[in-house]
């Protein structure tokens, strides 16, 4: 599934989307709308048409690039491949749910999260070792993002398993070494 | 000049007259300079070999150092890198990207409109819906519901529906009109959830007071989604499923 509402039975009036449509090659983003909103546009008096648009609505460059990247991202099956790695991702950090500070380790396709905490019981947050870690694991190789208690991650679609193990181990190490 | 020959000294000493997205020097004392991309890999000036865990910020889906991109950019730059887009004008890029992405995501979603970025995405939205209930002549209906903890933006529009309070603080007052309520992290869920269900079921039970659901539950879900007031259970973003399940009965 290319888009995260499809993996829900939704019905989206309006939809927003931006970041990977360019893989970030260039600035794009937007929104989608359903016919029934198209329509209110399209039969509404000139006084109350729709004032709203950027500088930069449909930049023509920013566009070829979306196009571009929406038919690499499908000629190379990276929606299939992300959903693999995503497992392995998630199994992989599941493990480590061992060590005391991990509270809690979640994820959906390619994305994790890993929850730092003084104490499992507890589940009080412990953001200071949040840094402590994120900020270890780049000085080993490993660049995550500690957003409030939680390690994010969010790797490119184009991992490989190896690479997949590599994020795991890396975080395995550094929170080892941290305790 | 080529900004890949300078060293990491240099390009921290300029950087000085730089501000960076959610600044504070402590932060930024001894910037990554990040040189180049190959694969999920990043490359400091100061000669390191990253693994980006984050894809930048969630979106280098192709990965670094694509070649297939860049070309597209070039060919377009030099027929035609930008010209106007408003009514009355289009290009063949963005006629093109709109017509394959007319409903790809959804077979109700035809209609594409372009932004730069995902806050002004927001803000677009949010505009978009006012004017449909403005059309509908429901001037009324101009709120906006989120969930704590959940990120949005920063664009003023967007701040405010952004659940964070951290975001909130320094900026006052937010743009009225949005509303924050609970949001569906099974492991913050304070009550017990029994198999299959959701968050959102299981505090619908214990509101409800069947026996499964914690009877205080109802207080506190109470005060989590008063908007604005009340104790923040959540006073940290956390990367949470949307649970939309969860939002269907609003
Ligand atoms: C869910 C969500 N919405 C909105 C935004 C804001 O997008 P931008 O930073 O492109 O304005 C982000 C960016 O992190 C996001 O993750």
């Amino acid at each position: 599934m290319m888009f995260g509402q499809q993996q829900w039975d939704l019905r989206p009036d309006i939809m927003s989307f931006a970041k990977g449509i360019t893989s970030g090659y260039m600035q794009l983003g937007g929104i989608q709308i359903s016919d029934e909103i198209r329509e209110v546009m399209d039969s509404a008096e000139t006084a109350d048409m729709w004032m709203h648009g950027f500088t930069y609505s449909g930049h023509a460059a920013a566009c070829a690039v979306g196009i571009k990247n929406l038919e690499i991202i499908a000629r190379d099956n990276l929606v299939a491949n992300a959903q693999l790695m995503g497992e392995r991702l998630l199994a992989g950090l599941q493990k480590l749910l061992e060590f005391p500070c991990v509270g809690d380790v979640r994820g959906r396709g390619l994305i994790c999260g890993v929850e730092i905490v003084k104490d499992k019981g507890s589940k009080e947050v412990d953001l200071a070792k949040t840094t402590a870690i994120q900020n270890a694991a780049l000085a080993r190789g490993l660049r995550t993002r500690a957003v409030g208690n939680t390690l994010a991650f969010a790797p490119p679609l184009v991992i490989n398993a190896e690479e997949v193990d590599k994020i795991v181990d890396i975080l395995g190490a550094t929170i080892d070494a941290i305790g | 000049m080529t900004h890949a020959t300078l060293d990491h000294a240099t390009v921290v000493e300029m950087d000085k007259k730089q501000l960076h997205p959610v600044y504070h020097p402590s932060i930024h004392k001894d910037p990554l300079v990040v040189e180049r991309g190959e694969g999920v890999w990043i490359y400091s000036a100061d000669g390191r070999k990253i693994l980006d865990g984050m894809a930048g910020l969630w979106n280098v889906n192709v990965g670094y150092g694509n070649e297939e991109l860049p070309r597209v950019a070039y060919d377009q730059m030099r027929n035609l890198a930008y010209t106007s887009n408003f009514s009355g004008m289009t290009n063949p890029p963005s006629a093109e990207l709109a017509s394959i992405l007319a409903g790809m995501a959804h077979p109700s979603l035809n209609t594409t409109f372009f932004t730069s970025g995902g806050s002004e995405s927001n803000d677009s939205a949010f505009k978009t819906a006012r004017y449909f209930w403005y059309r509908k002549g429901k001037k009324d209906k101009i709120k906006f519901i989120s969930r704590r903890a959940g990120y949005h933006g920063i664009t003023v529009a967007a701040t405010a529906a952004t659940g964070i309070p951290r975001y909130h603080t320094m900026f006052g007052p937010l743009a009225p009109g949005f509303i924050h309520i609970a949001h569906p992290l099974v492991y913050r869920y304070p009550g017990d959830i029994t198999p299959g269900e959701t968050v959102g079921q299981a505090a619908a039970r214990a509101r409800r007071g069947d026996s499964a659901g914690r009877p205080g539950y109802r207080r506190r879900l109470h005060c989590r989604t008063d908007s604005g007031r009340g104790r923040c259970h959540c006073a940290t973003r956390r990367l949470l499923p949307p649970g939309p399940r969860n939002l269907r009965p609003l």
